[in-house]
């Protein structure tokens, strides 16, 4: 038995002689090492071989100072780069700063590129009063934003050349990815003999694959590069790069620049009803979808909203996703601003004109009696319950809802009778359950016969209705129901009149069930766009009728959650409890799962980037 | 002494040449500079035949042999065979063998007295090999490689072996062997050590990109140093003793 014969391997009842590996003199400079493909130690391995070569030292990024982004230029029309690196996306995960690119001809990996933002060097430029800056053709720009401006205090200020420098740093020795001691670094490339750098094996293929990790912040980028060199040995070596951070203004930016007001389409949505509540929850699916984020300014307009845009596309995609939310009718229209015919450019001024129909949640509507006999002999009365891209109209007095396309609104084209702003008070005498509760589309109802007077009456008169009304699940003898008071209104409706020589129409139409409506905090909050108003909303008396509309519009989505599901409502981190017994019991509330804790970006989140990033780099 | 020598531009030179202590093959035509190294370190000692082996260069994987005989594979025509036949002294045997894996050199290694094999050699050239080389016949692989005849070159002196073979393999093939050998490379760091030299007894040749530290381990793994010079040296150091008498 040979001395290195080992035991029968435990398990496989195999005998499994031992392996020792053996030395072998290293074939250049004959030093005593274990074996690996080249046969050759690292040190002389590295000393033969570059695997840097190729790969730049020296690399120049744009930097826009104004919108503070780092600007990839076009892979098109850089020389030496291949299109089939160009073409796939960049990682999904959003870099810091677009990644260098090698050169198609050095077949090397890029394990890591740690890429950060450069520290500033020089005391920032004077910069004016905050610019409004257009965001137009973003898609090849990384936003960063420069470090905060107690980094930024003025430093003596060299002289360089061109740009901002980084100086590389000493190169680090890398172990090699081989079994061998740690050898130096490759300092000077040593001469070697042309002709044997010639007879080099043709290295394999391999992908060049960018691998991006994080790097503690202010170091310098250090690109990890491994190649195959020799006989299938894989050297890996740190690579530092200079990276020249030239300041140019993008193109939007000097754009911008030239005419801060620039825009290029606008989207004029309109809504012809006299109040605001629809461009209030419009205002918060913007918000929600991110949908607005594009536009450059949105301004307030007399019946609407004004959002202008730097590019027709971005325009476009708002009114796309309108027509999937509200019933839309959009007309475009174009204005020649300027062109050149000898290189076929023309620049046009666009305008998307968009007009939501005037049927709003609540809103009461006498059908005429061709429309309620298209749709089936609904109505003629109908209340409208949901608003999306189609209108839902309900029958209260039988329970039928009927959803009318837009495309077919335009047909019929009516108005509403009655709207949220003519709703009257009315106290619940009793209630008598007519049917049993059914669910149509998701809402709940049930038909009941309610005895019904207005608060108004009240000490007045005995007046009492009996109703028919879709509310019975909700409704309780001495509850508060708003509703459209047919007996008292005075009508401008040619399709009410004929509706009420034709029917006998009930004197109420119950719609909601109303509570107090006293003013309280609330625990969560909306998150509101930045829009400019114009003159007549300036006005006085408007800001509290705003004011009123707004905290009206908060109070019907803690009443309904089916539109509360559509929004993001967010926690309100000022909010102080109330007193418990301040708030009834049966006003209905958010509960506190359907909030969303904000985002607050500060300082304290770049001290925790800090630490975080400090731990990686012990890591790594 | 072990000497540096290029075919053409290949450094591969084992793959081209055939040595043994009876006889060197060498590929006909071409590369004049290669045949000259061989004929100046062995003229006067060995013959040095010039012939094609299935009408291929590559003569030293085509063929095995040593000084008892030489083994040709089936590709090897008759014209090539009575060549063979009628240039090798007349002692030495010259067969041809049905055997699938015609590359004999990378399937077979062997000195005077032991060979050893690829495992799946057939009975029959085992049973050729033993009989007209007058070997003992084992069937090895080296580091876990099957092409023995590739990986390792051995003399009756000494040899090297591929150089990732664990020590243990090492002493077990040199108590097969019954010389002592040693883990090496060739050519700069080259693995295929019988690819990339040629050695009998005596003489040594390396591809030309050998290293200097790799020709020093060919010379001692081979004993080219200890004075054990070509079979004419002693007579003729004795002739130059007595020219001094």
């Amino acid at each position: 038995m040979l001395p290195g014969s080992a035991a029968p391997a435990a398990g496989s009842g195999m005998f499994v002689p031992t392996q020792t590996v053996g030395t072998v003199l290293c074939c250049i400079c004959g030093v005593a090492m274990q074996p690996n493909p080249a046969n050759m130690c690292a040190r002389c391995l590295r000393a033969r071989v570059d695997i840097t070569e190729g790969v730049p030292r020296h690399a120049a990024v744009v930097y826009c100072p104004d919108c503070t982004s780092y600007i990839q230029p076009r892979a098109a029309r850089r020389p030496g780069v291949a299109r089939a690196h160009a073409d796939p996306p960049p990682p999904p995960q959003p870099p810091a700063r677009p990644p260098p690119r090698l050169p198609h001809r050095c077949r090397v990996r890029l394990l890591r590129a740690p890429l950060q933002a450069p520290p500033p060097q020089a005391p920032p430029p004077p910069r004016g009063p905050p610019r409004r800056r257009p965001r137009a053709d973003p898609p090849r720009r990384v936003h960063r934003p420069r470090p905060p401006l107690r980094r930024m205090l003025p430093r003596p200020v060299q002289p360089r050349p061109v740009g901002r420098r980084r100086p590389a740093p000493p190169a680090r020795p890398a172990p090699p990815h081989l079994p061998l001691p740690r050898a130096a670094p490759p300092q000077a490339r040593p001469g070697f003999p042309r002709a044997a750098r010639r007879r080099r094996p043709r290295r394999p293929r391999l992908l060049l694959r960018f691998a991006l990790a994080c790097c503690p912040p202010r170091r310098l980028p250090q690109l990890r590069l491994r190649r195959e060199v020799l006989h299938g040995v894989v050297l890996e070596q740190t690579h530092p790069v200079e990276f020249t951070v030239h300041d140019r203004l993008c193109d939007a930016c000097s754009r911008a620049q030239s005419n801060p007001d620039q825009w290029v389409a606008v989207v004029q949505l309109r809504q012809h009803v006299p109040h605001r509540r629809t461009f209030l929850f419009l205002e918060q699916l913007l918000l929600k979808h991110g949908q607005a984020s594009l536009a450059l300014r949105v301004a307030a307009a007399p019946g609407g909203l004004d959002f202008y845009f730097g590019s027709r596309s971005h325009a476009a995609r708002l009114v796309d996703f309108l027509a999937t939310v509200a019933p839309v009718h959009t007309q475009t229209a174009k204005q020649l601003v300027s062109h050149d015919t000898k290189s076929n450019v023309y620049n046009y001024k666009h305008t998307f004109s968009v007009e939501i129909c005037p049927i709003c949640r609540e809103d009461l509507i006498a059908l005429s009696p061709q429309v309620s006999r298209d749709l089936g002999g609904l109505g003629p009365l109908v209340l409208c319950i949901k608003v999306t891209n189609a209108i839902a109209l309900l029958d209260p007095l039988t329970l039928r809802v009927h959803h009318l396309e837009e495309k077919k609104y335009r047909v019929y084209n009516f108005k509403a009778a009655l709207t949220s702003k003519q709703l009257v008070e009315y106290i619940v005498l009793d209630i008598e359950h007519e049917s049993p509760e059914i669910t149509i589309d998701g809402s709940r109802y049930q038909l009941a016969y309610a005895q019904v007077a207005r608060v108004s009456d009240f000490g007045k008169n005995d007046t009492i209705f009996t109703v028919r009304t879709h509310l019975g699940h909700l409704l309780s003898p001495g509850d508060l129901a708003l509703g459209y008071d047919l007996y008292g209104a005075n009508f401008n409706d040619d399709n009410m009149d004929t509706a009420m020589t034709q029917h006998s129409l009930p004197e109420v139409i119950l719609v909601k069930k109303s509570y107090e409506k006293r003013p309280r905090t609330r625990r969560w909050k909306l998150k509101r766009l930045p829009v400019e108003e114009d003159a007549v909303n300036k006005a006085k008396g408007e800001e509290e009728k705003r004011a009123n509309e707004y905290e009206e519009f908060l109070r019907d989505l803690e009443h309904n959650s089916d539109i509360r599901f559509q929004i993001d409502l967010y926690k309100d981190e000022d909010y102080r409890s109330e007193m418990a017994s301040t708030i009834g019991d049966d006003v209905p509330t958010v509960p506190i799962e359907e909030l969303i804790e904000d985002l607050s970006l500060g300082d304290d989140e770049e001290d925790q980037e800090d630490e975080g990033n400090a731990h990686t780099g012990m890591v790594a | 002494m072990a000497s540096r020598v290029r075919f053409g531009n290949s450094s591969e030179i084992g793959v081209f040449s055939r040595l043994t202590n009876a006889y060197c093959v060498l590929p006909d035509g071409g590369a004049d500079n290669f045949f000259s190294v061989f004929e100046s370190e062995l003229a006067g000692v060995v013959p040095v035949v010039r012939a094609s082996i299935g009408g291929t260069r590559i003569v030293g994987r085509m063929c095995v042999g040593n000084k008892n005989g030489l083994l040709l594979p089936h590709t090897t025509t008759d014209q090539e065979l009575q060549h063979l036949k009628n240039s090798l002294p007349d002692e030495v045997v010259v067969q041809r063998v049905e055997e699938r894996l015609s590359a004999l050199g990378n399937c077979v290694a062997c000195n005077d007295h032991v060979a050893l094999t690829h495992p799946d050699l057939d009975k029959g050239t085992e049973e050729a090999i033993s009989d007209v080389l007058g070997v003992e016949v084992f069937r090895q692989t080296i580091a876990g490689n099957i092409l023995v005849g590739s990986f390792c070159a051995f003399s009756n002196k000494g040899g090297i072996v591929h150089p990732q073979t664990s020590v243990e393999d090492q002493e077990e093939l040199s108590t097969l062997l019954e010389v002592p050998l040693a883990a090496g490379s060739v050519n700069q760091g080259s693995e295929v050590v019988a690819a990339g030299m040629a050695a009998n007894d005596w003489a040594a040749f390396c591809g030309a990109d050998t290293t200097a530290t790799e020709l020093a381990v060919v010379e001692s793994a081979f004993r080219l140093r200890d004075g054990h010079g070509r079979p004419g040296d002693i007579t003729r150091s004795l002739l130059v003793v007595s020219s001094y008498l």
